[in-house]
């Protein structure tokens, strides 16, 4: 009997053909597919592609006309180039990398318009946050309220009391056992006793002096071990009585924090501060977890058990084990870009290297510089130096400066737009970010600002787009410092000082009013804190006898 | 459910000797439970191209190994991690990953690398379990089997015309 069959190795090349040709023939439309689909999602709005070419020897792509729509103006492209084109090294690819040794984005336009929509349904998340935020309103609360809010809340003074409670007792044991009177009373009794019985034989006789020796030296001996003891218990107690204190004044401050906690419920904790953060904060805030998502997962994302092992990656197809890589340079490098563009008001140019990801793996800085010159002059400069995968450190300058603006949307709000019809615009963005720790620090300044407000608006809404226009300078300062976790981060604007002409004095009212009543309830709910003084007076007594005890055997050891 | 009984019905009384069904048997386990684009498995579709493999039989029985596979999952996960990270072996998998079979194997993903290992293995089990059962099917069973109602009224229907065919 044969054992093989002709005809399938016939038909498993022609498969292999088949599938090979189907490809080349669709990957075009895989790649303006994912560039499309991954580009949309990013940004959300529509990003298109008119057309992807593929040429197979040498492997290049050229993706002609990509367009990216600018969310808040669907009928406006944020972002277009005529075209991207780069060619892949095979032999890289046959190892599994994509290796572009020159990458040209040419024919950079922006605001171009489009023929269609280019609204995503369900729009951009940022865009509906905008419009909640406009239409913040003060909290109305009643008494009922207050005390519902007081008596749900999970009191940080409660928490701290226990504690306190808590460490009261321990100490308490503690010096119970070390300062136990009988066992102490008879140790102290005992050297006396012995002190007495040596000092009358040497009385009796001086020669005893000679015969006792050893005795006299024990006696001294553990007299010495007795008051160093005394003294560590001295010291202790100092350390005791210091923590209680501690605990003591943070009881204390406890009806302040609860009451700063509950405020920052209604919105009035930090007064203007909390409403212009509320402002400010959630449009950068899918930025900055994005960011620190990525540089946490970057950081922590071997889960390697012993330095030995070969690192492992959680990746969609599973947990990848990275072995330590010849091929040393990283799954994809762009070895150099080039981006160029220009407009009637503009024109842009860029250069950028050692591009790459994983970027530890590139071995030398990335650097992406860009120049965009018009009316004002803009420039970006970036160096991004990964000394290996949990060391980074990327320093940024960025200058924007008198950069003429002209009828730029600056919010949509439900009565409608707000628009910055001129100004000039002048920015600055600088500082150092490594993957523990983040320095950074934005300035924006929108001076003589012209800002149209939507006609209908009333109330505080209606103060603040006056105060708008009459400001000659606005400006917003954001200051990013301290761990990359919990970065600390201060935002000051003159915004806040034209919310504070808008609105500042309602809130301040408000604030002032439930302020009392808050503390009111708080007081009710914690009891009385006056008598916690009393809570360190054991420790005097402690003391007290450790001072009569180290006294007494001082007295021994100098008849010695 | 039918088509299927008549496959494996006309699978196991065909003249293929039982070497040929039970190689299409540990082929479907190594396709079943092995992620199907994978490089083995494009050796696995050869062999069972260039040789005289029950082509049937495999085809009948890989969505069951694949079920199978897709239950146990994790556990193939957790045995290539452990096989991945085995001290001893780290120079191995070093070498192999830094050839081009290597790279493309996928072998250092974890289910790639449990999943083959046991596939491997459980194939190699199951090829003369299965020869076993097969031949002993055909000497002992296959004349009684011939006798009940249910195969006659099989092997009157259309189905088994169709794949008599």
């Amino acid at each position: 009997m044969k054992i093989f069959r002709l005809w399938g190795i016939v038909a498993f090349f022609i498969l292999g053909v088949i599938l090979a040709l189907s490809w080349y023939f669709v990957a075009p439309f895989i790649i303006a597919n994912g560039i499309e689909e991954v580009g949309s999602e990013a940004l959300g709005a529509k990003v298109s592609v008119d057309k992807v070419d593929v040429a197979l020897f040498p492997l290049r792509i050229k993706i002609n006309r990509l367009q990216a729509t600018d969310p808040d103006q669907p009928m406006t492209n944020l972002f277009e180039a005529e075209q991207i084109n780069f060619a892949v090294d095979s032999k890289a690819l046959l190892w599994k990398k994509v290796l572009i040794d020159e990458l040209t984005i040419s024919g950079i336009q922006m605001g171009t318009k489009r023929a269609s929509s280019g609204e995503l349904a369900g729009g951009r998340r940022t865009a509906a946050l905008a419009k909640d935020i406009a239409s913040v309103e003060l909290p109305e609360l009643t008494e009922e309220n207050i005390k519902e809010m007081v008596s749900k809340a999970d009191l940080i003074t409660i928490k701290r009391l226990k504690a306190l409670d808590q460490t009261q007792k321990d100490m308490h044991d503690y010096w119970k056992t070390a300062l136990d009177e009988n066992s102490t009373q008879e140790r102290l009794l005992l050297l006396q006793e012995e002190f007495n019985r040596l000092s009358k034989r040497a009385k009796e006789n001086k020669l005893n002096l000679l015969t006792d020796g050893k005795k006299w030296k024990k006696l001294k001996k553990n007299i010495d071990l007795e008051r160093k003891n005394i003294s560590e218990l001295k010291d202790k107690i100092k350390t005791d009585k210091k923590v209680l204190q501690q605990q003591i004044s943070s009881v204390r401050q406890g009806p302040k924090d609860d009451l700063a906690a509950i405020m920052n419920q209604t919105g009035l904790g930090s007064g203007i501060g909390g409403l212009s953060d509320k402002f400010l904060g959630p449009q950068f805030t899918p930025w900055i977890e994005k960011a620190v998502a990525m540089t946490s997962e970057m950081s922590q994302g071997s889960e390697s058990g012993s330095e030995n092992d070969a690192p492992v990656y959680s990746t969609s197809k599973g947990k990848f084990v990275q072995f330590k890589d010849k091929q040393i340079f990283p799954d994809l490098l762009i070895n150099k870009v080039n981006l160029s563009g220009k407009d009637t008001d503009w024109e842009l140019s860029g250069l950028g290297s050692n591009i790459g990801y994983f970027p530890w793996l590139v071995g030398k800085p990335a650097n992406l510089n860009i120049d965009l010159t018009g009316d004002g002059n803009a420039s970006l400069a970036l160096n991004s130096n990964w000394a290996n995968a949990n060391e980074m450190h990327t320093k940024i300058n960025t200058v924007v400066s008198d950069w003429q603006i002209n009828h730029m949307k600056l919010m949509q709000t439900d009565q409608g737009s707000w628009v910055v019809n001129s100004g000039k615009f002048d920015s600055t963005l600088k500082g150092h970010l490594t993957l523990e720790k983040v320095d950074l620090k934005l300035s924006l300044t929108l001076s003589k600002p012209s800002i149209t407000a939507p006609e209908n608006l009333t109330g505080w809404q209606k103060t603040l787009a006056s105060s708008l226009n009459q400001q000659q300078q606005l400006t917003l300062e954001v200051i990013a410092t301290g761990s990359i976790d919990n970065p600390k981060i201060n935002v000051k604007s003159s915004l806040e000082k034209l919310f504070s002409a808008a609105i500042g004095e309602k809130v301040k009212q408000q604030a002032e009013k439930l302020k009392g009543k808050f503390t009111t309830a708080i007081s009710e709910k914690v009891g009385d804190l006056s008598s916690l003084d009393g809570i360190t007076g054991g420790f005097d007594q402690w003391s007290e006898q450790l001072k009569g005890n180290d006294e007494l055997l001082n007295n021994l050891k100098k008849g010695i | 459910m039918l088509t299927i009984l008549v496959k494996l019905l006309k699978a196991l009384n065909s003249e293929q000797s039982a070497s040929q069904l039970a190689i299409a048997i540990s082929l479907a386990v190594i396709l079943g439970f092995t992620p199907i684009l994978s490089l083995h498995n494009i050796f696995v579709v050869l062999i069972a191209l260039w040789f005289r493999v029950n082509l049937t039989l495999l085809l009948v029985s890989y969505p069951l190994f694949a079920f199978i596979g897709f239950l146990l999952s994790s556990v193939f996960e957790s045995v290539g991690l452990s096989i991945l990270q085995t001290q001893s072996l780290i120079p191995v998998w070093e070498s192999f990953f830094n050839t081009l079979v290597g790279r493309w194997s996928n072998f250092y993903y974890s289910g790639v690398m449990g999943s083959f290992v046991i596939s491997l293995v459980t194939a190699i089990i199951l090829f003369p379990i299965v020869k076993l059962m097969i031949r002993g099917y055909r000497e002992k069973w296959m004349t009684k089997f011939n006798q009940f109602k249910l195969t006659k009224i099989l092997k009157a229907s259309k189905f088994w015309q169709l794949y008599s065919a």
